[in-house]
């Protein structure tokens, strides 16, 4: 807090910096209007590029990586770990993934004394509950908040090993060298949990045989009780647990019929990847990107590009092809206040993750500081910040 | 609350400036037809279409008024966030050359108002009744099927 503070006046008082109103600079990362970026920092294995570009009002997108220790103690295991939370109906969820899921993986991480899928699932899982007891506190006075949920992505690098594991739709794509061909190929690590995919359908009609309705084609966009696009998250707890699907939660967000087993699950895919000398970087990111942009498209762009920067040139990319789509210029969409922005393109992060082969297997930390970095974006003056954001109904319902 | 036979009188009277006004305030755009579903829109402007597939470019500084943020909230609720096209606003090149007008006239904050609750009341009977929305306001002063700029 105090450095961050020191930081702010350094970057303030700097000769010849830009310290004007809403561009700001300081260790962690830098705003220019509505894009955050952070175009180059160092990770225990590598270098890595980040940047967030807001739409909604107040940004639901989360984002963090974290580099050194994994566990509670200085002793390790050490490695990175990279976390996007693509928040929905609210920021609420993806903020509370921001401050806790970090703390919960250290925590399991001391106790079973090394990295495993079984401590990253332990780690979601206790995140899981702590939001449902936030939900269960604050539901008499913000009922809204059990209708609030989030994707969440996890990447973590350790001991030559990636774990990556998934609840939604945001998306991990590797860039892997050919080295016959030299080319490097994108391969996605990632399972998404969308209902515009068959797959994920057709699971949603074998858990929910006596639900004809529980995945409804609206406007064109699977969703699942015709609500919400993506199968699995974390909140959203209107959709997981019956007692909090009556009133006072907006009719719109109540099922008709009462339900017993959860429509959503929080139960995340897990993937484990040993690291190969080939495997040059890893792109994280949510899906505001990958709803613009290829996985080859975007790793040929960062493939074709200096490491530094690397994410806001993604970020750039899919912006211009959003602009197409709206038949405007990209220049003009920039323009674009928040709020009313969501409706040219959704909040959207991205970290880019190298791996130095030299570095992916080191295990001590000898010369490595540690790092900690969250993806930025506008904040709101205090009193415009309520506890729990309500959704403001249109007047006249 | 203003009642709603002022209302009625008064977006009478809106709806005459407005059609007397019409021919100065949209211009078919110069070019192509072929061109124009896909062209971007020229600088300091946004694109829409409605119901009844017009095109109408409207300068950026319109998406801070109430009335289209509105609108654009209600095309979210009738048809979703667009994934892979352009906004359409979910009313006819009528209703919306009317909107237009009304914010280029800078109308008073209690018309305004009054203008949102009658969007939002038919938004609610048109959402509840399935019945189709075709409506017959061709009146002549417009070819259709030509994209309309608004300055």
């Amino acid at each position: 807090m105090l450095s961050g503070l020191m930081n702010l006046l350094r970057a303030c008082f700097r000769p010849g910096s830009d310290g004007f109103s809403r561009t700001g600079s300081d260790a962690g990362g830098r705003q220019d209007g509505l894009l955050w970026y952070k175009d180059s920092g160092q990770h225990l294995n590598g270098e890595f590029s980040m940047a967030v570009i807001q739409a909604n009002n107040l940004l639901e997108d989360q984002s963090q990586i974290e580099s050194g220790s994994l566990s509670s103690n200085e002793s390790g295991p050490y490695g990175t770990f990279i976390g996007i939370y693509d928040g929905h109906g609210g920021p609420e969820t993806s903020r509370f993934i921001n401050d806790h899921l970090f703390h919960h993986l250290k925590k399991f991480t001391s106790e079973q004394q090394s990295m495993s899928v079984d401590v990253i699932r332990k780690a979601l899982q206790a995140t899981e509950e702590g939001f449902m007891s936030v939900v269960a506190n604050q539901w008499s006075m913000s009922p809204q908040i059990a209708a609030v949920g989030s994707c969440c992505l996890v990447g973590v690098i350790c001991n030559g090993t990636l774990y990556i594991a998934n609840l939604g739709d945001s998306r991990a794509v590797l860039g892997k060298a050919i080295k016959a061909t030299g080319e490097v190929l994108a391969m996605q690590l990632s399972a998404e949990h969308n209902a515009s995919i068959e797959s994920i359908r057709q699971e949603l009609h074998s858990l929910h045989p006596d639900d004809p309705n529980i995945v409804v084609l609206k406007h064109n966009v699977w969703r699942v009780k015709g609500l919400i696009q993506v199968s699995k998250s974390i909140g959203d707890v209107y959709l997981k647990k019956a007692e909090f699907n009556r009133e006072p939660l907006f009719a719109k967000f109540r099922l008709r019929e009462p339900f017993k087993m959860p429509i959503l699950s929080s139960e995340p895919s897990i993937s484990v990847h040993p690291l190969q000398p080939q495997d040059q970087f890893i792109i994280f990111a949510s899906d505001g990107l990958w709803e613009h942009l290829s996985n080859q498209e975007a790793v040929d762009i960062v493939q074709n590009s200096p490491r530094s920067g690397s994410a806001r040139r993604l970020v750039k990319a899919a912006l211009q092809e959003a602009a197409k789509k709206r038949e405007m210029r990209y220049s003009d969409l920039k323009k674009i206040d928040r709020g009313v922005r969501r409706h040219f393109h959704d909040d959207t992060t991205v970290i880019v993750v190298y791996l130095d082969s030299n570095l992916v297997s080191r295990a001590s930390t000898a010369k490595f500081p540690g790092i900690s970095v969250r993806g930025g974006g506008i904040s709101l003056p205090h009193n415009t910040l309520a506890p729990c954001t309500t959704p403001t109904e249109i007047s006249g319902t | 609350m203003i009642s709603a036979k002022r209302l009625i009188e008064m977006a009478r009277k809106w709806q005459k400036m407005a059609a007397g006004k019409r021919k100065r305030i949209s211009y078919p755009r110069h070019h192509n037809l072929d061109h124009a579903r896909s062209s971007t829109a020229n600088k300091g402007h946004f694109v829409v279409y409605t119901v009844d597939h017009k095109r109408f470019v409207v300068p950026l500084k319109y998406l801070s008024t109430n009335v289209f943020r509105e609108l654009l909230n209600w095309s979210e609720e009738e048809f979703g966030l667009p994934s892979n096209g352009p906004i359409t606003l979910p009313c006819d090149r009528a209703f919306l050359e009317y909107v237009i007008s009304l914010i280029r006239e800078h109308v008073p904050e209690d018309v305004e108002k009054a203008l949102i609750t009658s969007m939002v009341t038919c938004h609610h009977v048109a959402s509840s009744s399935s019945s189709s929305s075709s409506s017959s306001h061709n009146n002549g002063l417009m070819q259709s099927n030509r994209p309309m700029i608004i300055y």
